[in-house]
């Protein structure tokens, strides 16, 4: 086996180990090449089946291209697909780009916020349902006890120290200090009632290893990711108001992954482009805490 | 029993890009960060102008530098975001193109053993640290001790400050002769012995004349000499149940029997037997999504099959070959290393989850037969506390199948889960039969009726009643 083919058969061990142990789960799917891997893996591991719920957190800001390449893909794959989005502060323009809150604020308000609130079943949810084909509000839902999300531990510091299954507690905040051992992959699954649990079976893929099995597999991701002609792509998918395309003419995967081994990102981080991270040293650890993926 | 050795055999040269996670670990400033700061600069694994940096900031600050800043420069900049592996420290290898070295921080202090033995028990490697001066110190014995008992076989052991001793072998040969024979005594056998300097840069990644009495390698060329884990692909087949699958949505009439390959490989046809239910069945298809259509798997692809037999097994059984003399047995007891890391200490009578392969099974503790490392008083007989090693016997409410670890390292390694606490691993030594101990007593009984025994009825007891600190066994 190879390094990819180990990858993916640890993470496939993963989803199934977190399908096993919760209730309710669900998968984070922010459409990113990341999300898309992961719901690659899942796919894997269930063989062609999709047993949870897909969440997107919408925060209305995200390039529109993003939003109709999901409900595709939803429609195409018929996966339950909920969308949780902190709707009064959209309604009363508390966010970056009406000027009303700094970065950090805006990503608490439209990202964290909406994630806690629609995890825990609190905040209206929209849900596609495959079998019908079409949309529902639901104001109140169950709870999710788990969700499956997509970091990856060489994005940022703070994610270096997670563990692959990782509590939260009933504020859904994250103490990096005071986590258990995790030893090979006995992964601890037990946790107290209401404890919340983030599984990451990305943890330890790399941006090069996420593209490389892109292209082994050939799967399809948002064309955002490749120079459409005017020699910009982005490199990492967010908001609109924060996150800049990279100049750069990769125009398919494999572009991509010269450019990561030798071309021009080989010193650069990925998310250079996301502004948020660079307000103040520190800030994603912080979002992280109360929260943020 | 096979050796450590040929149980964690080694796979030759991966040709492609390979990681590989070593852990270095040491007591507290016996040169861990030294000599990761100097592997740094030495294999020119910065980034551009780093080194540099670091040296003119230290000039125009008027201070000395020293090669550990770099590690705390580099985390600086990891904290901006601004390498690309931000998280982990690496280094590449100068000899072997496309290998890359992560390096695991291994903290001395005690507070962060659990966040170390996390990390070390993801690494291929170890790199031991010991002062020369200060010679073998506490943690150098405990981090031997956890090495041994995550079950990693290659041990580097770099005795350093060789500088500050004036490269006198003698001294090196005292202590690589102490601590040769505390990891002998552990069954732990280093790969080498190097001494050097990693302040002045000496035998890191060149030889150093000032130790022309040394004739063995480089720490980077023996590096370069460690092997990615053998996938394990000729050995006995096995592979742990991790569920079983029947989704009906869409027409789908299959169950599919799913888990990931320890050993060996099993091919269509094949007639399995799933312990410790002793069920057989024969292997109809090999099940995947998106790839093609194949009629074998091996160790360590996450797989599932379909059965030519319809039978009821559950997660947490182990498939082998129904013809093959698999050294998989299913027990209710075992005798084990363990390191105990509970907020709670471990204690008799108290039932614990332990989990092996993708088995869950209720635990006692049925005796603690050594205390291990330096905490050698006689309270640890009553239980062991968080940070402790032991050598113990664990009984459990119900079959399960397993290995020892030198037969089958995946079916031979456990976690042990105190209520919602992650509370402890371990590695099996062996299965016992029921014979090997009386389950109907518990030990901690036994042993208190027999020292009354003794103090009542001594002359029934004459071996004992001379020696009263010999060991005895029940």
């Amino acid at each position: 086996m190879n390094k990819i083919e180990k990858l993916e058969a640890q993470s496939i061990f993963i989803i199934r180990e977190a399908y096993k142990s919760f209730k309710n789960i669900g998968m984070l799917w922010s459409i990113g090449k990341d999300s898309t891997v992961l719901l690659w893996l899942a796919k894997k591991a269930f063989f062609g089946h999709v047993p949870f719920d897909l969440i997107h957190i919408d925060t209305h800001y995200k390039i529109p291209e993003m939003i109709a390449y999901r409900d595709q893909l939803a429609r195409d794959l018929r996966i339950r697909l909920v969308v949780g989005e902190n709707r009064k502060a959209l309604a009363n323009k508390q966010t970056f780009q009406d000027g009303n809150l700094d970065r950090i604020a805006c990503c608490k308000a439209l990202k964290s916020e909406a994630l806690n609130h629609t995890l825990d079943g609190s905040w209206p949810r929209r849900i596609y349902e495959p079998k019908q084909g079409a949309w529902t509000d639901v104001p109140r839902d169950e709870p999710y006890n788990a969700v499956i999300v997509g970091v990856r531990s060489d994005e940022e510091g703070s994610r270096s120290k997670e563990r692959v299954f990782s509590a939260r507690d009933e504020r859904s905040e994250w103490d990096a200090s005071a986590q258990p051992p995790e030893l090979w992959n006995l992964y601890k699954t037990e946790f107290a009632p209401k404890t919340h649990v983030r599984v990451h079976p990305l943890l330890e893929w790399t941006e090069l290893n996420i593209w490389e099995y892109i292209e082994k597999e050939k799967i399809t991701v948002i064309p955002s990711y490749f120079d459409q002609g005017d020699g910009m792509r982005y490199r990492s998918l967010g908001c609109w108001p924060c996150t800049s395309p990279v100049a750069s003419t990769a125009r398919n995967t494999a572009d991509i992954i010269e450019e990561l081994i030798s071309g021009k990102f080989r010193n650069i981080a990925e998310r250079s482009g996301r502004a948020q991270d660079k307000d103040g040293g520190g800030t994603l650890e912080a979002l992280r805490k109360e929260g943020y993926m | 029993m096979a050796s450590l050795e040929t149980a964690i055999d080694l796979d030759e040269t991966d040709t492609q890009t390979e990681r590989m996670n070593i852990v270095i670990t040491g007591h507290v400033d016996h040169g861990k960060s030294t000599l990761v700061g100097r592997l740094l600069a030495d294999t020119h694994s910065l980034p551009q102008g780093k080194l540099d940096g670091v040296k003119a900031s230290c000039e125009k600050n008027g201070r000395v530098f020293e090669y550990s800043m770099l590690l705390d420069a580099l985390e600086d900049e990891q904290k901006q975001g601004i390498t690309i592996d931000s998280a982990r420290v690496f280094f590449k290898s100068l000899a072997r193109p496309g290998r890359e070295y992560v390096i695991i921080d291994a903290p001395g202090h005690i507070e962060f053993l659990r966040n170390m033995l996390s990390g070390a028990s993801r690494a291929v490697a170890a790199v031991l640290v010991i002062d020369a001066l200060e010679g073998v110190a506490e943690n150098s014995r405990r981090h031997g001790l956890l090495l041994s008992l995550l079950g990693i076989s290659q041990v580097l052991v770099v005795i350093n400050k060789l500088d500050l001793i004036n490269y006198d072998e003698s001294i090196y040969r005292k202590i690589r002769n102490e601590y040769g024979q505390y990891l002998d005594s552990l069954k732990v056998k280093p790969v080498a012995f190097i001494p050097v300097s990693s302040r002045e840069g000496k035998n890191i990644t060149e030889i150093a004349p000032e130790m022309a009495w040394y004739k063995g390698k480089t720490v980077l060329e023996v590096l370069d000499g460690f092997k990615s884990p053998k996938s394990e692909d000729g050995a006995f087949f096995a592979m742990p149940l991790q569920d079983v699958y029947r989704f009906s949505d869409a027409g789908d009439e299959r169950r599919i029997y799913a888990g990931t390959l320890v050993s060996g490989e099993a091919r269509v046809g094949d007639r399995v037997r799933f312990l410790p239910s002793n069920k057989e069945a024969h292997i109809k298809s090999i099940e995947a999504w998106s790839a093609p259509a194949k009629t074998v798997v091996r160790a360590g692809e996450s797989t599932g099959f379909t059965l030519e037999e319809d039978i009821y097994v559950t997660s947490g059984e182990v498939l082998v070959e129904a013809d093959e003399n698999a050294p998989v047995a299913a027990s209710t007891r075992i005798r084990a290393n363990i390191i105990w890391l509970g907020v709670n200490p471990l204690t008799f009578g108290k039932s614990y989850l332990l989990k092996l392969g993708n088995a869950k099974v209720q635990a006692k503790l049925e005796k603690i037969e050594r205390v291990l490392g330096e905490n050698n008083g006689e309270d640890g007989y009553y239980g062991l506390n968080r940070n402790e090693c032991g050598s113990v016997i664990l009984g459990f409410a119900r079959p399960i199948a397993l290995s020892s670890f030198y037969d089958n390292a995946s079916l031979g390694r456990f976690v042990l889960v105190d209520g919602f606490d992650a509370a402890g691993g371990g590695i099996v030594l062996e299965a016992l039969s029921e014979a090997d101990i009386h389950p109907e007593l518990p030990t901690g009984f036994e042993e208190d009726l027999f020292l009354l025994l003794k103090k009542y009825f001594p002359h029934r007891f004459p071996e004992y009643g001379k020696k009263p600190n010999q060991d005895y066994t029940i």
